[in-house]
């Protein structure tokens, strides 16, 4: 299956978000969960961590292709700016000519947060423990 | 989810480690495992984050690969110094996790390298179900604070 625009998904970040991906990663950074001490860091403040904007794209797949193709997909991104206690992130992509998408995770004033190439894998069949290997 | 199993760094005393400084790392060494397994409760905070993300009830949704990793990460490159930055991420998925399995990821180093003045540190870590097999791969680049 080949789509051309990838349908988007959005999230709202907000300290309870990332609150809540620091109990599930374990990731208690005070850049992430500590205004005070984010404050007085080069960031200026609070930023979210990198990964809970880069699930989005995980989610791209499974959205626009089926859970699946998440078996077998590859991402290439690079945590290109930091995302803002407030900020609205959006995930999306568009295919590319050589194979595979151009993906994205961009705010709410459409710069780009996230950028990289994603290809998702190839449905098959599978069943038991089976799956393909990375 | 299960509780971490011992994995971290301690010196050959027992104390507290050193701090994981760039200097430090050896590249080509394994930093351990960690074996973990994404329960329902765990699976029940994630539709709370991510509530438009859909995935079959008996399943982890494809993403938890990357909390794994990251979990893994924290725990067996401890304690770090502050401010190190997550710059790129290379990741592929493998085999569904299923509630119940046992995923335990192996945190290698594959590169440091000092480049205009910042200090890159790749680290791979590789997840594996109950089973051996493979459930994610990922390449985490990092600038490393100290």
């Amino acid at each position: 299956m080949n789509i051309k625009s990838l349908s988007t998904i959005s999230r709202d970040i907000d300290m309870a978000a990332i609150l809540a991906y620091a109990e599930i990663t374990g990731d208690f950074n005070p850049i992430h969960v500590d205004p005070a001490f984010a404050a007085t860091t080069a960031m200026g403040g609070v930023i979210a961590h990198g990964t809970l904007s880069m699930n989005l794209i995980w989610q791209l797949v499974s959205a626009n292709f089926g859970i699946e193709a998440c078996n077998g997909a590859s991402i290439d991104i690079r945590f290109a700016r930091p995302v803002r206690v407030g900020d609205r992130v959006t995930a999306g992509g568009v295919s590319r000519p050589e194979g595979g998408y151009d993906v994205w995770v961009r705010n709410q004033e459409d710069v780009a947060v996230i950028e990289g190439t994603m290809q998702p894998g190839k449905p098959k069949a599978h069943g038991g423990q089976g799956g393909r290997e990375p | 989810m299960s509780g971490p199993q011992p994995g971290g760094n301690p010196d050959a005393c027992g104390g507290e480690p050193p701090v994981l400084t760039f200097d430090r790392f050896v590249v080509g060494k394994s930093y351990g495992s960690l074996t973990e397994a994404p329960d329902a409760a765990l699976v029940g905070h994630w539709r709370g984050l991510y509530p438009q993300d859909e995935f079959p009830a008996d399943c982890a949704p494809p993403a938890m690969a990357t909390v794994l990793m990251m979990r893994a990460y924290m725990h067996l490159l401890s304690p770090r110094p502050p401010g190190n930055i997550h710059a790129r991420q290379q990741m592929t998925l493998g085999a569904p996790i299923r509630l119940g399995d046992s995923v335990s990821t192996e945190v290698e180093c594959v590169g440091k390298e000092l480049r205009r003045e910042r200090r890159y540190v790749t680290v791979r870590a590789r997840g594996t179900n109950q089973h051996g097999v493979a459930c994610f791969d990922g390449v985490l680049t990092l600038i490393w604070a100290a």
